[in-house]
């Protein structure tokens, strides 16, 4: 069955961080950069490519990319999973903890836009419902070279490729 | 002993990726990620096969904001890359396409749309 509904854009002010704040956070992170991860309700592929980041075939670390077990010493919050309601407090909490200026990125379907889970009693479906967020990597899960690209974007040392893209339609047989 | 694994190391050379200086491609049988090709697609002829396969909701019917047309829209950010749509698409507008850099600044960067002018009914029917 088709459904129809009306677009649900976001809060531009809510989720578009200023493009003064960004140049200034890719000035002091461009080389580098504390990544705290928070799962909030993963079904744990996405961490599985996230683990990947730090061996020796993708090493981030040469990057100078690591990752931190404290938000107090990050720079970057990565966020994996559905967003769970139980996980709301957490994480803007750890938000909270972090020191300014701070860069969040959506990680895997689930964090961008719900993903297979979607919204629901238990879940928002997405991070920009309750956090800024800089960068959205798509994929169930992103493969490490696309979190590696993802990041990249954020710190300005990589360009992004997907535009908006808005196609000439002409079905056959139409005049 | 300490001689072999020492050979072992100068031998195998450096694993690490090249990426981001040089392409890393992916390895066979890497899905990707599905493209729409608006020239191909039937929608204005009532197909809606893929918009009723997608489990997420990343292929979808939307209302344009005048409240008249609609429009097929391609969400890459929900999207599972299940494959399942292109299979399902009849006329072969939908593929996969397998390049992995796909992060974006804004959600509206992530979309595909191909627009559609249909007459609509004031009960919302065709
Ligand atoms: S995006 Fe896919 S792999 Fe990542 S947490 Fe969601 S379901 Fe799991
Ligand atoms: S199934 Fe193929 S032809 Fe039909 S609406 Fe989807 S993309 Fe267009
Ligand atoms: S690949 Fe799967 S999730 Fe993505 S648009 Fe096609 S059917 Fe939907």
């Amino acid at each position: 069955m088709v459904t129809f509904e009306l677009l649900d854009e976001p809060d531009s002010s809510i989720t578009e961080p200023s493009t003064a704040l960004r140049r200034q956070i890719q000035h002091l992170f461009g080389r580098s950069l504390h990544i705290r991860h928070v799962d909030a309700g993963s079904c744990n592929g996405c961490e599985s490519e996230i683990k990947l980041l730090t061996s020796p075939y993708y090493d981030i670390h040469r990057l100078g990319i690591f990752f931190t077990t404290t938000p107090r010493h990050a720079d970057l919050l990565l966020v994996t999973g559905a967003i769970t309601r139980a996980m709301v407090d957490p994480l803007q909490r750890t938000y909270a903890a972090m020191p300014e200026p701070r860069l969040v990125v959506a990680t895997g379907a689930c964090a961008c836009d719900g993903g297979i889970f979607g919204r629901s009693c238990l879940t928002l479906g997405r991070l920009s419902a309750i956090l800024p967020v800089d960068t959205y990597i798509p994929g169930c899960p992103p493969t490490p070279l696309a979190l590696i690209h993802g990041l990249l974007l954020t710190l300005g040392r990589a360009e992004q490729r997907l535009h908006r893209q808005i196609l000439a339609h002409h079905a056959d047989g139409k005049a | 002993m300490e001689l072999g694994w020492l050979l072992r190391g100068w031998r195998t050379g450096i694993v690490t990726t090249p990426y981001p200086t040089r392409p890393d491609p992916p390895p066979q049988g890497f899905r990707g990620r599905p493209q729409l090709d608006g020239e191909r697609c039937r929608i204005d002829d009532g197909c809606t096969v893929c918009v009723e396969v997608c489990l997420p909701r990343a292929l979808r019917l939307e209302t344009v904001p005048n409240g008249l047309d609609r429009r097929l829209v391609l969400d890459l950010l929900p999207c599972i890359m299940c494959g399942l749509c292109v299979q399902a698409c009849p006329t072969g507008a939908l593929h996969m396409q397998s390049d992995g850099e796909l992060a974006v600044r804004s959600p509206q960067d992530a979309q595909t749309i191909v627009p559609l002018e249909m007459e609509v009914s004031s009960d919302g029917h065709i």
